[in-house]
């Protein structure tokens, strides 16, 4: 039995796996974001200046939450593994009263309510927000939205995030340019380096690489300008390595280049001795460039029975360059196709019988997936391909959390067809849909996987651990899908309708049962009287 | 027929380098004799497009460009490469690695090392400016200071103390030299002046060889029109007199081997089939014509320059002439009889009297030794297990690489090979097969070390053999690029190996610990700016 409830306050949106973090408008031109937190549904709702938590209490209740948030929203982004959420906004523009709100971050965490709000305040409005994966820091910087007169696109603000607002947080950087501005952030795990652990920020600009020490953010950045004469290759992806945990000289960062066969190594080395006394820095990046033999698509690190290896797909020579660090020797793995992609999956599959890593290959114009396994045979430089067909080319692959981190879901480029590829057995379940807007969404426990079409308002359940779909056709579209941890320690399925005052549909997600569901509607209305039809 | 590319001067000139560099001409080996200390570089320069390293599969050439930078030159603790295209140099501390470029003239192109007490001194010939630069590394710092070559050129020498440099051109560097072009300019350098000190200088037809007398008091230009005497010690340096050496007017013009005594007083002759030597006094151009047994097939000076030892293959004897006196008691020498092998060719170490004796004109696997301070020794041979090609000593003669040829061992899948042999310890050698031919040979000044590098554009073998003396132990290690030249770097107790790519690439290993790294990108490792001083 669909039960209605019509909101007492709210307007949300919408977001649904990797379409999170978008700043979108409704069909009536509301501006709105959708985030999946930890437990809730995030709505920033731009217009009303708040953000709205919708929390699933019970199967059958959504609770919601209110926290006004600075006016002139830029973007927002969950931190914390979604317990908490940060809204970057410029305040008021131009800002001439004391009422009138200066920039800032805000981090709010629902946890308590009302939400907790920690408010950083910046010293210029900034449009740009990359936050550290593990949630260590938040680096603001020009996103090209900002309203200012004049902008140094190359000033950065970094918060730390754990630590609350003083005179030291937020710390201002101004990076030294060369004509380039910053274009992506690369947070590193922390690397044992020369004068101690630290982690570094990788800011690429469209023609060199700055590494700023966050341990001690305040000091001048180191700047590797990769121009060589009238040539300014441009940075396009980066890879970082620790290498030997014990070794605090053998980190290295890889920097790939678009169009460009040559990859440049960075070995951050002891500081010479001759320039300990000027260098404000323990450590220094020595280059190094390796040609993979081609393009490379991605880059990264992995152990192989004769050491460290740079690991880079190269797809004209279908191909997996391997190049070994410290002298620049590279061989190659004949894949026999074209592959764009590289992830590691030796924590799930195990080491290879020489102890090398395990890599997983994935092609976005080619219909397969490739298992190499580094290690040593006779006069090769791995141990063993293992080359699975599909049907579709992959756009994208979603990791699955434990118990079934050793499935991944690859999307196909069609929109419709899904493979459930199983590490283990090695095994690829082909899952289709009849609509080429499906997206999937994977439960943060593992257990289930979400398909569903907005233009189909259908939805099915895939059970991971037995692959069977289960499917369901909602009263509403299905805009985004979350599947989250209930109040109550179950599990709830919140789907949102953007369309219209945007609408939520509540399942219980381990057993959704249509006759049971509830929905939200007039969610943009706001100030409605709960209503409940049954 | 034995090739010879140079021989003139003796062991003293400055020419002699740290390096052998092999296969100078149209193929073959040339007998490099010893290989020198401390400083020097090999030759080398622009060469074709670099092969991307091989691996369990060979990878395709490296196909962007050619090489900018050429071989590189070692002094004390720096290796110094030229990249005539950026117009820098850069110069690579060997301790700790550290790569610092600094702007030479237009087109920097031929670097030689210069000798100096204190410090790293290295001088480089910038070819379309017309100029030179002479670098002076000292306490972190360099400095630069220029000089005015009007001869431009393509080689140089540099007098033992490190006081005069002659900037020359070698016509057999140059492709399809117009017969007319004498190359007879010259330029010599006071390199002490802080102001001027540049002397250009016109020498005789094709100078094949430039060097100085051990006091610096007197260059020498071997010629096809014979010896050209530059005064040193006047008040600005000045051609002298020119020695004939007895050119008939119908020959070819071609010195074949001409050695010149450290002290500047008598120059040796020997011309390919002919039994005579021609001793000639450098101060008055008088000749004395020694006669032998049969033609001479080398003629080599020993480092003290006290005897010159004459190898006549066809009777297989050996004449040991005492210098000076043979220059004015021509019949006054002694003849050693290698009896039970072929013997044409000899190489005498620096500091050893020992004598090694062997023929690459036909397959012969027998090294000989003779001790010239003690004529009435029988020689000692030994068997190896492969035709010689060319003999590489330690210093002191303990121990010698040699080269062989495979060409002639049936059976044989390598394209080459090398023994070490234990000398002075009468111990069996250790023969190597080696996967591609013989570019250079580098042997540390204290004979703990030597470095063979291989492979080429046909044979892409791209290694660096490590042997380690006494031990005999051979390590291999792959390259990425094909290698120009080998080196060592005796104040750094490492070796190099420099070798071709676009952005410069050499290879060091570490004589302590075996560690190899590889070094690529000169330019780049000079735009890393680590906020010092800001």
């Amino acid at each position: 039995m669909r039960k209605w409830v019509w909101l007492p306050l709210l307007a949300l949106a919408a977001g649904c796996g990797e379409r999170e973090a978008m700043w979108e408008s409704t069909a009536y031109g509301e501006p709105f974001a959708v985030h999946g937190m930890k437990g809730a549904v995030a709505i920033v709702d731009v217009s009303a200046e708040r953000v709205i938590f919708a929390s699933p209490a019970s199967a059958d209740e959504l609770s919601f939450m209110s926290s006004p948030v600075s006016r002139g929203y830029a973007t927002s982004a969950p931190t914390d593994g979604g317990a908490r959420l940060a809204v970057l906004a410029s305040g008021d523009f131009p800002r001439r009263t004391d009422d009138d709100q200066g920039p800032s971050l805000q981090v709010l965490d629902p946890s308590s309510e009302p939400p907790a709000v920690i408010e950083y305040p910046l010293g210029d409005p900034l449009s740009g927000l990359e936050i550290d994966p593990e949630s260590e820091y938040a680096v603001i910087y020009p996103g090209g939205g900002e309203a200012s007169f004049v902008q140094n696109p190359n000033e950065l603000v970094l918060v730390k995030l754990g630590e609350p607002p003083s005179a030291t947080n937020p710390v201002p950087a101004s990076l030294r340019s060369y004509g380039g501005r910053p274009e992506g952030f690369t947070f590193t795990p922390e690397l044992s380096l020369p004068g101690g652990a630290r982690r570094l920020l990788v800011v690429r600009t469209d023609r060199d690489v700055a590494l700023i020490d966050l341990a001690e953010p305040e000091k001048p950045e180191i700047t590797v300008k990769l121009t060589a004469g009238a040539v300014a290759p441009k940075p396009a992806g980066i890879a970082v390595t620790d290498g030997d945990a014990d070794d605090p000289d053998d980190a290295r960062i890889a920097i790939r280049l678009a169009g460009d066969p040559n990859v440049v190594l960075l070995d951050l080395l002891p500081t010479p001795a001759d320039k300990t006394a000027t260098s404000p820095h323990a450590f220094t990046p020595v280059p190094n460039i390796v040609d993979v033999g081609g393009v490379p698509t991605d880059v990264t690190f992995g152990r192989t029975d004769g050491g460290l290896r740079l690991l880079a797909p190269v797809p004209s020579r279908k191909a997996l360059a391997l190049v070994e660090p410290a002298t620049g020797v590279t061989s190659e793995v004949d894949l026999g196709y074209s592959f764009q992609r590289i992830s590691l999956v030796t924590d799930v599959v195990g080491e290879s019988d020489g102890g090398g890593d395990v890599a997983l290959l994935w092609s976005t114009d080619s219909p397969a997936v490739a298992f190499v396994a580094l290690g040593g045979a006779v006069g090769k430089p791995y141990k063993s391909v293992e080359v699975r067909t599909l049907e579709q080319p992959v756009s994208s692959v979603l990791d699955v959390p434990a118990p079934n981190n050793h499935l991944k879901i690859l999307a196909s480029q069609n929109g419709s067809g899904f493979v459930v590829l199983n590490l283990l057995s090695r095994t690829t379940t082909p899952l289709l849909a009849s609509a080429t807007d499906t997206h999937a969404v994977v439960s943060s426990d593992g257990e289930r996987l979400w398909l569903s079409s907005e233009s189909r308002s259908a939805l099915a359940r895939v059970g991971l651990s037995e692959l069977h779909p289960r499917n369901l056709q909602l009263y509403q579209r299905v805009s985004r899908v979350f599947d989250l941890e209930r109040k109550d320690q179950g599990r709830a399925l919140v789907t949102l309708d953007t369309a219209g005052s945007m609408a939520f549909t509540l399942l219980d997600a381990k057993t959704p049962d249509l006759t049971q569901s509830r929905e939200y509607l007039g969610i943009l209305l706001g100030d409605y009287a709960k209503e409940e039809a049954q | 027929m034995k090739r010879r590319c140079l021989r003139a001067l003796g062991r003293w000139a400055w020419i002699a380098s740290t390096t052998a560099i092999l296969g100078c001409g149209a193929g073959g080996v040339e007998d490099g004799g010893v290989p020198g200390e401390g400083t020097g570089g090999g030759g080398g320069g622009f060469g074709e497009p670099g092969t991307g390293g091989s691996g369990g599969q060979t990878l395709p050439p490296e196909t962007e460009l050619e090489s900018s930078y050429g071989a590189p030159v070692a002094t004390g603790k720096f290796v110094w490469v030229a990249n005539p295209s950026s117009g820098r140099v850069a110069y690579i501390d060997a301790e700790s690695l550290e790569i610092n470029v600094v702007d030479a003239g237009n087109a920097p192109t031929f670097v030689a090392p210069v000798p100096d007490p204190e410090d790293d001194v290295a001088l480089v010939l910038n070819v379309l400016s017309l100029d030179a630069t002479l670098f002076r590394a000292k306490g972190g710092s360099v400095t630069a200071r220029s000089f005015e070559v009007p001869s431009s050129g393509n080689a140089w020498a540099v007098s033992a103390d490190g006081h005069f440099a002659i900037a020359w051109t070698d016509a057999k560097l140059v492709d399809t030299a117009d017969p007319i072009d004498g190359y007879q300019d010259i330029t010599v350098l006071d390199l002490t002046k802080s102001e001027g000190g540049e002397s250009a200088l016109n020498v005789g037809y094709r100078p094949v060889a430039m060097g100085f007398s051990a006091d610096a008091k007197r260059a020498f230009a071997v010629t096809q029109d014979g010896i050209t005497v530059i005064g040193l010690d006047g008040g600005s340096p000045a051609v002298i007199k020119n020695i004939d050496l007895g050119t008939s007017l119908s020959d070819s013009a071609v010195h074949e081997d001409v050695s010149i005594t450290p002290d500047g007083a008598l120059a040796l002759v020997r011309r390919e089939g002919d039994p005579e030597v021609g001793v000639f006094s450098l101060a008055t151009g008088e000749k004395t014509t020694v006669v032998l047994s049969g033609p001479v097939t080398d003629l080599d000076l020993s480092p003290d320059g006290k005897v010159a030892v004459a190898v006549v293959r066809e009777t297989g004897e050996v004449a040991l002439l005492p210098i000076p006196d043979i220059a004015t008691a021509p019949g006054a020498f002694t003849t050693i009889s290698v009896p039970d092998t072929t013997v044409g060719s000899a190489s005498l170490p620096p500091e050893s009297t020992l004598s090694f004796l062997y023929t690459n004109a036909v397959p012969s696997s027998v090294l000989a030794t003779i001790d010239t301070a003690d004529p009435q020794k029988p020689p000692s041979y030994f068997k190896l297990w492969a035709p010689i090609q060319a003999v590489f000593s330690t210093r002191d003669a303990s121990h010698a690489v040699v080269l062989h040829s495979t060409a002639d061992v049936p059976g044989s899948q390598y394209p080459a090979a090398m023994s070490v042999l234990p000398v002075t310890a009468n111990l069996p050698a250790k023969l190597q097969g080696l996967d591609g031919p013989v570019v250079s040979v580098a042997v540390a000044p204290l004979g703990h070390r030597a470095l063979v590098a291989t492979g080429d554009e046909m044979n892409p073998a791209y290694r660096l053999y490590v042997t380690k003396m006494p031990s005999l132990e051979v390590t291999s290690v792959k390259l990425a690029s094909q290698p120009i030249s080998a080196g060592i770097v005796a104040g750094a107790d490492r070796g190099y190996v420099a070798q071709k790519h676009p952005d410069g690439r050499i290879t060091f290993v570490d004589f302590k610990t075996g560690e190899i790294r590889t070094l690529t990108g000169f330019e780049l490792a000079s735009q890393v700016v680590d906020g010092s001083g800001e």
